[in-house]
């Protein structure tokens, strides 16, 4: 749950993934950009257990349906949990293929789906792009972000079983800043907004690939 | 009044002047006193003793909000505990019934909150916005107010900064909603405040109609004449005893199927207004734009309409006033128009497509005026209303050979 991530001062950049048993994958590209990295005193490694997926969440029913909804795969992608570690997305090469692996911090418990919804977006978002390469040449960091935030409200209004909106909204809000940073993910106010017009937008293309470009061009420069 | 109270009028205006500024996260979760509020609100059973403003914030609001002021009510007391501290403003005849409470706060606080929201206040708000929700007044959806939820009053004097936002009612469409607000002000209308708080309720509020678009081979086309604008404008215009009458109408265009560079949608409008005002030259109108304008031209009337904008609401349009301003006038072809006694103006003006939206295309809007004698002529207002429709077909019948 978001009440419990811990206060972090360094961001968990290479100190805290080093100790991360990491796949035999070479990993080529991470990011978001949904972290729980910020300033404080106190730097808290991340706790792994030997439980790669302590949470189960690639046996997770919402999650499953969320690939299903943006017709991902799911052998495309593998999760990694850990206590205090930031939510984040690598993509791994894998001779032809690209894989990717979402970390995830544990402590989120209950409240996992939504962030873990968002990092899936990211991935439709590579994907639509071609690579992450291709996708961060496209568009800024601001953009990236809110369009995973609409993606996420998408994915939200097409989840079989429902959740509380208002919850599911705030657990992806806690990275919104009002100060711009080189990573900003958009103040909190714009970062709800892409999310409820995702869960509300009836005219989003049917093409889960398709979202992004959509959201991109048409629902982006609405948000005020 | 007794002696002693009177004395202590000036003392107690004060106090919301010497209120210490510091963002308040509790005043959405005084559930019972929201819902009572609200249930006040729509039955319009609000303790109401009006008083004068007194205030240098009070009489800045007066004065900005124009023509709507007259319906405001500057409530005596406040309406509950809740909003002590707060001057509250009460309006049951424009937009639903609304109660806008609002005091002086520091703008220092609210950059404070902007600057540390990740360590001070993101935790805090989340837990904030949940039990806000819990609230049974709620619909359980409360979430970060945005720009465009600034209320009206807020907006005539103000700059967004953040806000919550709880619907209240069932379901997830309300017509009813409480805000809490922080908006900054500008220094140099010198209240001696540079920001406000605000508690906002919007009681019975309407939704915006969705516009309605009909297809003209790839372009979408909405053609509004609601009179809402035109009526405010009409009042106005009667107040002040200005033998005008309003007609509005607006044409918004969007095309889905073909990306365009921002010239040529510009391009595009200009060819939708060259088309009107030729049709209306056709009908005996003569092109007075130039003649029309300030000097300084074109970008100084733009610099007017801009100046003009309310505070709050300048931001919210990410679209600018086009430069293809066109006014037309008929002093000849009706009779009310003998002996220089009447007229028939139209402005065309044009609002620029949203350059981050690849479908906008912009909007063109036409204010058709009749004036002296023409005002109250009724064959003038049916002469204007089938000048309109042939103005649509005119632009249509463009959008199709595009």
């Amino acid at each position: 749950m978001d009440d419990h991530l811990p206060m972090i001062k360094q961001p968990l950049t290479a100190i805290s993934l080093a100790s991360i048993s990491l796949a035999v994958l070479a990993a080529r590209d991470e990011f978001c950009l949904y972290s729980v990295h910020q300033g404080g005193d106190t730097i808290n490694a991340p706790l792994c257990s030997n439980d790669i997926d302590p949470l189960r969440l690639s046996d997770n029913h919402d999650v499953r349906a969320a690939m299903s909804i943006l017709g991902i795969d799911k052998n495309e992608i593998s999760f990694k949990g850990c206590e205090h570690l930031s939510f984040k997305v690598k993509s791994l090469e894998d001779g032809k293929n690209t894989k990717f692996e979402i970390y995830y911090d544990t402590t989120a418990a209950k409240n996992i789906i939504a962030p873990i919804l968002h990092e899936i977006s990211h991935i439709n978002q590579i994907k639509a792009e071609g690579s992450y390469q291709n996708l961060t040449k496209s568009y800024s960091s601001e953009r990236i972000e809110l369009g995973a935030d609409y993606t996420a409200g998408y994915i939200f209004r097409k989840l079989p079983e429902k959740h509380e909106l208002n919850e599911f909204e705030q657990n992806i809000n806690l990275a919104g800043l009002y100060i711009k940073s080189e990573d900003t993910h958009g103040n909190p106010s714009r970062r709800d907004q892409a999310f409820r017009l995702g869960v509300f937008d009836t005219e989003a293309p049917s093409d889960a690939r398709k979202i992004n470009l959509y959201f991109q061009r048409e629902i982006y420069g609405k948000i005020n | 009044m007794e002696r002693s109270t009177r004395r202590l009028i000036p003392l107690l205006l004060l106090i919301p002047t010497l209120a210490r500024a510091e963002i308040e996260l509790d005043r959405l979760t005084s559930c019972e006193e929201l819902g009572n509020i609200r249930s006040s609100l729509h039955t319009e059973s609000l303790p109401q003793q009006c008083r004068n403003a007194a205030s240098p914030l009070e009489n800045l609001i007066l004065e900005k909000t124009g023509e709507l002021s007259k319906s405001l009510c500057i409530l005596e007391e406040t309406p509950s505990p809740m909003l002590n501290g707060f001057t509250c403003f009460v309006d049951f005849k424009h937009l639903g019934h609304s109660l806008f409470c609002v005091k002086p706060v520091q703008a220092s606080e609210i950059y404070n909150y902007q600057e540390n929201y990740k360590n001070q206040y993101s935790q805090k708000v989340i837990d904030y916005l949940i039990q806000i929700s819990k609230c049974p007044v709620s619909n359980g959806s409360a979430t970060q107010a945005s720009l465009s939820n600034t209320p009206y009053l807020a907006a005539t004097i103000s700059k967004f900064q953040f806000g919550f936002i709880s619907p209240l009612g069932t379901g997830i469409k309300t017509s009813d909603y409480v805000q809490q607000g922080y908006a900054t002000i500008d220094k140099n209308l010198n209240i001696n405040s540079d920001a406000i708080e605000y508690v906002n309720f919007l009681i019975d509020g309407k939704y915006p109609e969705k516009e309605k678009f009909i297809t003209i081979g790839e372009w979408m086309l909405n053609i509004d004449h609601s009179e809402d604008a035109d009526n405010i404008l009409n009042q106005e215009f009667k107040r002040n005893s200005a033998p005008i009458k309003a007609t509005g109408t607006s044409y918004t265009l969007k095309n889905v199927s073909t990306e365009q560079s921002d010239d040529s949608k510009l391009q595009t409008l200009d060819t939708l207004i060259n088309s009107i005002a030729n049709t209306l030259k056709d009908e005996g109108f003569k092109d007075k734009t130039k003649e029309s304008m300030p000097p300084g031209g074109m970008k100084e009337l733009i610099k007017r309409v801009k100046d003009s904008t309310p505070p709050g609401l300048a931001d919210i349009s990410k679209q600018k006033i086009g430069e293809n301003v066109r006014f037309l006038i008929n002093t000849t072809t009706q009779t009310c128009t003998k002996n220089n006694s009447g007229a028939i103006a139209f402005t065309i003006a044009s609002i620029e497509p949203n350059p981050e939206v690849s479908s906008s295309f912009g909007s063109i809007n036409l204010v058709a005026m009749s004036l002296g004698k023409c005002a109250n002529s009724r064959p003038v207002q049916k002469y204007i209303d089938a000048l309109i429709k042939q103005l649509d077909d005119s632009i249509k019948n463009e959008l199709q050979s595009m």
